[in-house]
């Protein structure tokens, strides 16, 4: 019985000319991407940043325009001033207006996809509920099923974190003025981690009520087994509070630390070697940027986990699953 | 990805560890030499506050694996 | 003068470093040869991971500080 043939199969049998199009076309581009190179170096020369038309050396001059400070260019309002490391002064960064931007597309994107309703999903529906179901799944397998109210909150942080990386790599947002990554500045990692923080901490305190969250840090009840027991139980308690004070400095300073070394090695390296090696750097940053918004959002779900389980009695028992998926403690069947 | 259960849990906990000892023997150093300033004893309190935040950071280390795997 | 110590004191991560790989190459071997130990392997692995990590992390600390503290 013959096989039913597409119409490109018709047009255009399998093995003659349909794949050597795609590759010929593959191999013609990169000589053309070389010679629209030069053409843009005879046409528009590198200048000094500020100073157009001013002669240019290759290393130094080329990294001093490619290179991105820490602090990020100011859009409105004025600028903070330089050589002191904490400042106040209200404005609008390039940081911020970008992660606006990059929010309110997501709010308008997820305000017509909740609209779609259909019993036989078109493609774009469909798209939407594979995402927001393979994401549903990572983070109930991480966390068990108690971590079900909080995948909103999850899947939030991911994706926001998600965007606002892969953002820096997108050509324009780097170069313009007033467009820069959001998360390579360190204000907005340290709103992001302070939001995870206040989370979990007001989870913790939702949960079990002040007394009890307190109380896992501040045991009264081994007072009971002595005064040593319990002054040691004091101690203990004293060093996990500072400790919880650490993570939000972690998960901010892991984030910034990534994405901002992320562009100035991308800035660099393009100025350096100016055709073909920085698309292997940008596809190594785009790696690198998904495995950290990957790494914020699971770290602030165990965080949210760790803070709202009752006591040392079940201690490892949320991570445990997080390491070992979800086979490795069944949930129990009701017997009926 | 899906025959390694936990990996995000794995990547979290990887860069977890070394920051949080890094994070908390850089602060123990810091306070230990501002301390230093105010009292006037100049290489002592930093090199305290390096070993109690190093120590701080190891006991952090410490809990957050037995969180993380509850053996031994 | 500092900036030299402190390239010399983030050489020391050069240890944690070798250490890290021939933990992983003998923990990825005993895996290979007995599977059905794999999850006590993993688990002393990670362990003993942190631990080497630990020390890589104190000498980058001693190089920042010898940059940062000057008195």
């Amino acid at each position: 019985m013959q096989e039913r043939l597409s119409d490109r199969e018709i047009a255009a049998p399998a093995g003659q000319s349909r794949t050597r199009d795609r590759r010929f076309w593959l191999l013609a581009a990169l000589p053309l991407l070389v010679v629209f190179d030069v053409i843009a170096y005879v046409f528009v020369p590198p200048f000094p940043p500020g100073q157009p038309g001013a002669e240019c050396q290759f290393p130094v001059c080329y990294i001093n325009g490619n290179f991105e400070f820490p602090a990020p260019a100011t859009v409105i309002g004025q600028a903070p001033p330089t050589g002191q490391i904490l400042s106040f002064t209200p404005g609008i960064s390039s940081t911020l207006l970008t992660m606006w931007i990059i929010g309110g597309a997501m709010l308008i994107a997820a305000f017509f996809l909740g609209r779609l309703r259909k019993p036989v999903p078109g493609r774009i529906q469909n798209f939407s509920e594979w995402a927001y179901e393979s994401i549903r799944n990572f983070g109930l397998s991480i966390g068990g099923s108690e971590a079900a109210p909080y995948i909103p909150i999850f899947a939030a942080f991911f994706l926001l974190i998600l965007f606002c990386n892969w953002a820096g790599l997108v050509p324009p947002i780097g170069k313009v003025e007033f467009l820069r990554a959001p998360t390579s500045d360190v204000n907005i990692t340290i709103g992001l981690a302070l939001t995870s923080f206040f989370i979990f901490e007001a989870e913790g305190f939702r949960k079990l009520g002040v007394r009890g969250y307190l109380g896992k840090f501040f045991p009264i009840y081994e007072f009971r087994n002595g005064i040593g027991a319990g002054l040691i139980a004091m101690f203990v308690g004293l060093i996990e509070l500072m400790l919880e004070f650490v993570k939000p400095v972690t998960l901010s300073m892991r984030l910034f630390g990534n994405i901002y070394a992320g562009e100035v090695a991308i800035g660099v390296i393009t100025s350096l070697t100016i055709v073909f090696v920085p698309v292997a750097l940008l596809l190594l940053e785009g790696m690198l940027n998904l495995i950290q918004a990957v790494i914020f959002s699971v770290l602030s779900l165990v965080f949210i986990l760790t803070a709202i389980e009752s006591h040392h009695g079940e201690e490892g028992h949320i991570a445990e699953e997080a390491m070992h998926g979800r086979e490795a403690h069944p949930a129990p069947v009701p017997a009926n | 990805m899906n025959d390694v259960p936990g990996l995000g849990a794995y990547l979290a906990l990887f860069s977890e560890i070394g920051l949080v000892l890094f994070v908390t023997t850089m602060a123990g150093a810091l306070a230990g030499h501002w301390l230093d300033l105010q009292l006037g004893t100049n290489p002592i309190l930093v090199v305290c506050g390096f070993l109690g935040g190093a120590a701080i950071g190891a006991f952090g280390d410490y809990r957050l694996i037995r969180t993380f795997l509850n053996r031994f | 003068m500092e900036h030299f110590g402190a390239g010399l004191a983030a050489m020391g991560v050069i240890g944690p470093g070798i250490g890290i790989g021939i933990l992983g190459g003998l923990a990825a071997g005993a895996i290979g040869r007995n599977p059905d130990a794999g999850g006590q392997i993993r688990g002393l692995a990670i362990i003993l991971a942190g631990f080497a990590e630990g020390l890589g992390v104190l000498a980058i600390v001693v190089g920042l500080l010898t940059i940062f503290i000057t008195s």
